[in-house]
């Protein structure tokens, strides 16, 4: 038995000890599902404390021939989207605006977002504009590292409705970036090459190795 | 080829499969695809290349306080039962206080019917009363108690009910920060 199952056996068993060291190794995974997801740092780390306290809560239920982070990361996403759910419906009440006036000026926010400098800033402002099924699945996949499966697990949706989201939301960026930048000047160093490398340098095996050298 | 598979094939290449040979082909005959495929990989470059952000420093110690803070509180269950329990009493005690003291010093002129029931609860009250009752036959006495029950319970009413929600708001202020 690996020393995060004896820790997960631990807390089930009430050791508040153990569940701490769980919040260690895990804090930076949960952390950048939530800030990806919610798009700043204070929801971010709000969200990712309650997803921690919700899944202390949980443990009783946790199966544990299911991965444990897989199951704290589904428990983290749920709770992002319920609470950006919660977010729009506040919005929506509060400003009163009807749709084509929202759409408008999401089209006026994503115009100045493709303003900006650094491409990569740009990106991930534009990720905020992407429905949260979709931002959830590049999320997961660029950030976390996750294969098909493992996302479907996570967000408890089957591996074809995945792909195909994965898809859509890669495309969707695509031409949110090509809104603002018609002549589409220099792809980054490799692309345009036949082979795209896999995004292993993203993710998942980077949260863990560093929560490790920590 | 439908639309479905030339995507699938994309999608299996920038996931880390190879690019196939009829991908390859396509790409090579329309310039379309090969326009959709630059700009896929370069969306799927851009999003490999972000870097992760690291929790704040004291993230796990502020998880686990807040963790200590919840399992120390009354399951909320209880803290309504309390609350509703609380309000009950004290809305009753300041009734029958009041009403006591209204036919007491004969204060009110209410309708037949309700001085009857009025009469009645402080009758009751009154028989069942005690010490302060008796001391309510003093008029200083009586607004005196009266005063200090009212004050006691507008003092347990804000400590059960409306600090535990503001120091919540703080806590939740202070995890902001």
């Amino acid at each position: 038995m690996d020393q995060e199952a004896i820790w997960v056996q631990e807390a089930r068993a009430g050791d508040r000890a153990a569940f701490a060291r769980l919040v260690e190794r895990f804090q930076r995974p949960v952390y950048n599902l939530a800030y990806r997801m919610l798009g700043n740092p204070h929801d971010a780390e709000d969200a990712a404390q309650e997803a921690f306290l919700k899944a202390y809560r949980a443990l009783s239920g946790y199966d544990p021939s299911r991965s444990f982070s897989t199951w704290l990361l589904s428990i983290t996403a749920h709770h992002c989207i319920d609470r950006l759910r919660r977010k729009r419906l506040q919005q929506v009440s509060l400003d009163g605006l009807p749709p084509w006036r929202q759409l408008a000026s999401d089209s006026v926010n994503v115009q100045r977002e493709l303003e900006r400098e650094d491409e990569g800033d740009r990106i991930r402002a534009l990720l905020q504009y992407l429905p949260d099924e979709y931002r959830l699945v590049l999320v997961l996949r660029y950030w976390h590292d996750l294969g098909y499966s493992e996302i479907a697990e996570t967000t408890g949706e089957s591996v074809s409705a995945i792909k195909s989201r994965l898809h859509r939301a890669r495309r969707r960026i695509a031409e949110l970036l090509a809104e603002g930048d018609p002549m589409e000047p220099g792809l980054p160093a490799g692309a345009g090459s036949e082979q795209a490398p896999a995004p292993s340098v993203g993710g998942w095996t980077r949260c863990m190795q560093t929560t490790y050298a920590n | 080829m439908h639309a479905n598979d030339v995507r699938e094939l994309m999608d299996s290449a920038l996931d880390g499969g190879e690019l196939s040979t009829s991908l390859k082909e396509l790409l090579g005959e329309s310039p379309e695809l090969a326009a959709e495929w630059e700009r896929q990989q370069r969306v799927h470059h851009l999003l490999a290349a972000d870097p992760l952000v690291d929790p704040p420093m004291d993230f796990a110690l502020r998880v686990m306080g807040r963790l200590e803070g919840e399992l120390r509180r009354a399951p909320r269950w209880q803290r309504h039962l309390q609350q509703i329990a609380l309000i009950l009493a004290g809305t009753l005690t300041l009734t029958w206080s009041a009403v006591t003291l209204s036919r007491h010093w004969q204060l009110t002129d209410v309708g037949p019917t309700l001085w009857a029931l009025m009469d009645a609860t402080a009758r009751g009250t009154l028989a069942m009363g005690g010490a302060w009752l008796s001391a309510s036959t003093a008029s200083a006495w009586g607004w005196l108690v009266y005063g200090a029950l009212a004050i006691m319970l507008a003092a347990a009413w804000f400590g059960v009910l409306v600090l535990p929600r503001s120091m919540t708001r703080q806590a939740g202020s202070e995890v902001q920060r």
